[in-house]
């Protein structure tokens, strides 16, 4: 099953990460889940794909209320993101689900009615949960055409989807360790899925204009302190958008 | 209580609505062939200048049994596209069934959290078992296949005994009254084989 691992906290506030699943399938691309808990509402971020449904449930109704969960954040439209969601809102089907507008009529081929989505606009906009007040950012083309990241200011916790993310070993710690080692296993995969060095540049630039202690991605593992900048000063270098090589060891 | 529909069954369900939408099709064809024959077999009568009046009322009663043929093929069609709706949806409920049924297993807490979701979802899937919806919904229509078949195999034979006082072009409406009972046969055994796929789904569930 799945671990939990605390990330931040403030009283009843906290941020948990679900990760490491070590009887994964191996199959499925593995997922790191995020929590954001109020004493009264739980967001969740990129609640994964159906059929690791059973350890993310598990795993987080093991730590909170999982009834609690009132809105879902969908950084984009990929299966291993939300194509779970149908599984979610068997529990609280008045849970909402938000995400870029270009995929609002996309995603609900995984389930739920014109009801459940919330769409975010190009610009972005806020997202209130239990009295707080999260950002989602903009991330366009990284890597899909309407993306978006979550920001907590309060605790300084960017959520960046598919940016950060590593295809890393199964024995791999939840936190970078070594910086120069980890980004090897980060860099095929930008390379390919990120399609626009444009795109690029200007998250780039936003990312560093904010304070961020902890870059959350979706895959592989948590970038903390320096090496959040270390990783925004790579991915700042790093062209993206271009197959090097044909075939299919392409990416 | 284990959910008593598997996904087996239901992948056997698509299967089975994938054969009948074949056998429609062929039902389809062998209507419009019936079309055709009967409207041969008339013109060819008359350009003969041969006056055959039962062959004739024969073959008219062959087309417009053809034309209730092509009504009932667009019930069955409707009928079909029903069934495979609710089959889908059978599909994935099943299948959330399963993953909650593996959710439930991993932790107690897990467990008391799904396992209310999961009663009800039984409940729902047990109440709209796809093949007993199907089969309300096809025996209706199937019925009226089932007597088209029979009088279409009932006009064949007539149209033979017909074809006899067809003087000098006895042997050419000997040949279509030919065509018309390979045509009702192929029909009829056609809706049975649809029947035959209908019992079989309403077995599973039985």
């Amino acid at each position: 099953m799945k671990a939990v691992t605390e990330l931040w906290s403030n009283g009843s506030r906290r941020w948990l990460v679900v990760a490491r699943d070590p009887e994964r399938i191996d199959h499925l691309i593995d997922t790191n889940e995020y929590a954001m808990a109020t004493a009264d509402e739980i967001v969740l971020t990129d609640p994964g794909g159906f059929e690791i449904f059973p350890m993310v449930f598990a795993a987080i109704a093991g730590e909170l209320d999982a009834h609690k969960i009132k809105h879902i954040f969908a950084s984009h439209q990929d299966p291993d993101v939300i194509s779970s969601l149908s599984l979610w809102l068997l529990f609280n089907p008045q849970i909402q689900c938000h995400l870029s507008w270009l995929w609002q009529t996309f995603v609900p081929h995984f389930g739920g009615s014109a009801d459940t989505f919330q769409p975010i606009p190009d610009e972005g906009r806020a997202l209130a949960a239990g009295g707080v007040s999260l950002d989602l950012v903009p991330a366009h083309y990284l890597h899909s055409s309407g993306n978006f990241h979550l920001y907590d200011p309060e605790a300084r916790l960017l959520f960046s989807g598919d940016v950060g993310a590593a295809l890393l070993p199964p024995t791999s710690g939840l936190f970078v360790t070594d910086f120069d080692r980890h980004i090897a296993h980060a860099e095929g995969f930008h390379r390919r899925w990120m399609g626009s060095n444009e795109a690029k540049r200007d998250w780039c630039e936003r990312a560093a204009a904010m304070s961020i202690d902890l870059l959350c991605p979706q895959h592989g593992a948590i970038y903390r302190g320096k090496d959040v900048g270390r990783f925004i000063n790579w991915f700042a270098e790093l062209e993206v958008g271009r197959l090097r090589t044909r075939g299919p060891r392409a990416a | 209580m284990e959910s008593r529909v598997t996904g087996a069954d239901l992948g056997a369900d698509l299967n089975g609505v994938a054969a009948v939408s074949d056998q429609i099709r062929r039902l389809g064809r062998q209507a419009f062939l019936m079309q055709l024959h009967a409207t041969n077999a008339m013109v060819m009568s008359s350009s003969h200048g041969v006056r055959v009046p039962g062959f004739a009322i024969v073959s008219q009663q062959m087309r417009e049994l053809s034309t209730e043929l092509g009504n009932c093929l667009t019930e069955l069609r409707g009928a079909t596209l029903r069934w495979l709706s609710v089959v889908s949806h059978q599909v994935g409920r099943a299948r959330s069934i399963e993953i909650l049924q593996a959710t439930a297993r991993l932790t107690p807490v897990a467990g008391a959290a799904a396992r209310p979701v999961l009663g009800r979802l039984r409940t729902e899937h047990a109440a709209d078992a796809p093949p007993r919806l199907a089969q309300r919904a096809f025996i209706l229509v199937l019925d009226d296949a089932r007597r088209l078949a029979s009088t279409g195999c009932v006009l064949a034979r007539t149209a033979k005994l017909e074809a006899t006082y067809g003087d000098r072009i006895a042997g050419t409406l000997a040949e279509a009254a030919a065509s018309f009972t390979e045509l009702a046969d192929s029909v009829d055994e056609a809706v049975r084989a649809i029947a035959r796929r209908l019992t079989a789904a309403a077995r599973r569930v039985a």
